[in-house]
């Protein structure tokens, strides 16, 4: 008798659901990136013990025009060079939700925060371009708390940032929870507990 | 004549959308940052900030930032002690390039900290009253600032006194020990006169 040889079944990988699964992890990944709110260039401070803020926090960044920036090879990081001194000192803001937008200006030589009129200028700048949007972030977000953090290059004036510390301290108080100096980490781990 | 119509297999090619998909998983994933803001806490002080006139000429210890008319706008640390014994930090760049890497801003702490000590050594019980004073030159570098505030963090909190008004998280503790107003434009013409501030 003729043994009728088994039908070869067709090998194949079922491919349907894959891309259920990849949209799956798309919407993981779209849902928890969150896209850096200011693109300025910075080379933060050193600090010692650093503390970790929410990506989402409010920014101010000051920079000014002289600074030229150098990519290092070794751990791609920013360095700052400052070229000339006369230039423009730029303030730019953002709620946290929003990009940065630039909201004050003004010339490195005649920044005179002890000029009443022009400390007034940068305080309803700084009213205008960030505390009231942070304060309706605030009530929109049912008062969660919202930290400002001050974004200035080492190389920065240390009047600029003086001056807008000055603002957002007379400023700040019912918007923010508080004010941040954003660093980078520098030197050995602190010893915990250690006197 | 009846024509017979081929049916066509009506399908969608579905085959190609895991790809499309993996390609914008590729994106968003390297897109994403997970990382934080990192730095540290500027605290805003109550509105009150009324100087008392306590401690009028009091021995403090007194830190100078001044920058450096070099292109690289590195900064100068002067800080002088109760007796008047003035040292002087570089920033680490500088120090190194120098030559004199004991005079980099990190060795800052040490000075201060023996400083304090001596302090108590010599009056037990009112070490912690001698107050620190910080003088930034307009324009000295912002990271010259930040650093000598964290060498200062290190040593003790309690003790400090700041000058321009910058920032100390528990005003009412330091009220009683911020001088008079002009007392630090005293010591300031001091330093003038003796030529350790330049104008």
């Amino acid at each position: 008798m003729k043994v009728k040889r088994q039908k070869v079944q067709e090998a194949y990988i079922p491919t349907a659901s894959m891309s259920d699964i990849a949209f799956l992890l798309i919407i993981f990944f779209m849902v928890s990136s969150v896209f850096p709110v200011d693109k300025t260039q910075m080379d933060l401070p050193g600090w010692g013990d650093v503390k970790n803020y929410l990506e989402d926090s409010a920014v101010l960044a000051i920079s000014t025009e002289n600074l030229i920036y150098v990519r290092n090879n070794v751990d791609r990081n920013l360095t700052s060079i400052a070229g000339l001194t006369n230039d423009r000192v730029i303030i730019s803001a953002s709620d946290g939700r929003t990009l940065s937008q630039e909201i004050y200006q003004h010339n490195s030589t005649t920044w005179d925060m002890s000029d009443p009129e022009q400390f007034q200028k940068l305080k309803d700048s700084v009213n205008e371009g960030l505390i009231k949007k942070v304060e309706l972030r605030r009530m929109q977000e049912g008062n969660r708390g919202i930290t400002i953090v001050v974004k200035a290059d080492k190389k920065a004036p240390f009047y600029a940032v003086d001056g807008v510390i000055e603002v957002l301290q007379e400023l700040g108080g019912q918007a923010a929870t508080g004010i941040a100096i954003l660093s980078k980490r520098e030197g050995p781990a602190p010893i915990v507990g250690a006197q | 004549m009846k024509l017979k119509r081929k049916k066509g297999d009506t399908e969608i090619p579905t085959s190609s959308m895991a790809d499309i998909a993996f390609l914008l998983i590729i994106f968003f994933m390297l897109s994403t940052t997970f990382s934080v803001n990192k730095g540290f806490d500027f605290g805003i002080p109550p509105k009150e900030q009324e100087a008392t006139t306590e401690s009028e000429s009091r021995p403090a210890l007194t830190i100078i930032v001044d920058s450096l008319k070099d292109p690289n706008r590195n900064f100068i640390v002067k800080v002088m002690d109760e007796q008047g014994n003035i040292e002087d930090y570089y920033s680490e760049s500088y120090a190194v390039a120098m030559g004199q890497p004991e005079r980099a801003i990190s060795s800052l702490s040490v000075f201060m900290n023996q400083v304090f000590e001596d302090v108590r050594m010599q009056q037990p019980g009112e070490w912690y009253k001698l107050p620190v004073y910080i003088l930034v030159r307009r324009e000295a570098p912002w990271e010259g600032f930040v650093e000598v505030w964290d060498e200062v963090q290190d040593v003790e909190k309690e003790q400090i006194n700041f000058f321009p008004d910058i920032v100390e998280k528990d005003k009412r503790k330091l009220a009683t020990h911020i001088p008079h107003v002009n007392t630090v434009r005293d010591i300031i013409q001091q330093y003038r006169e003796q030529g350790i501030l330049l104008d």
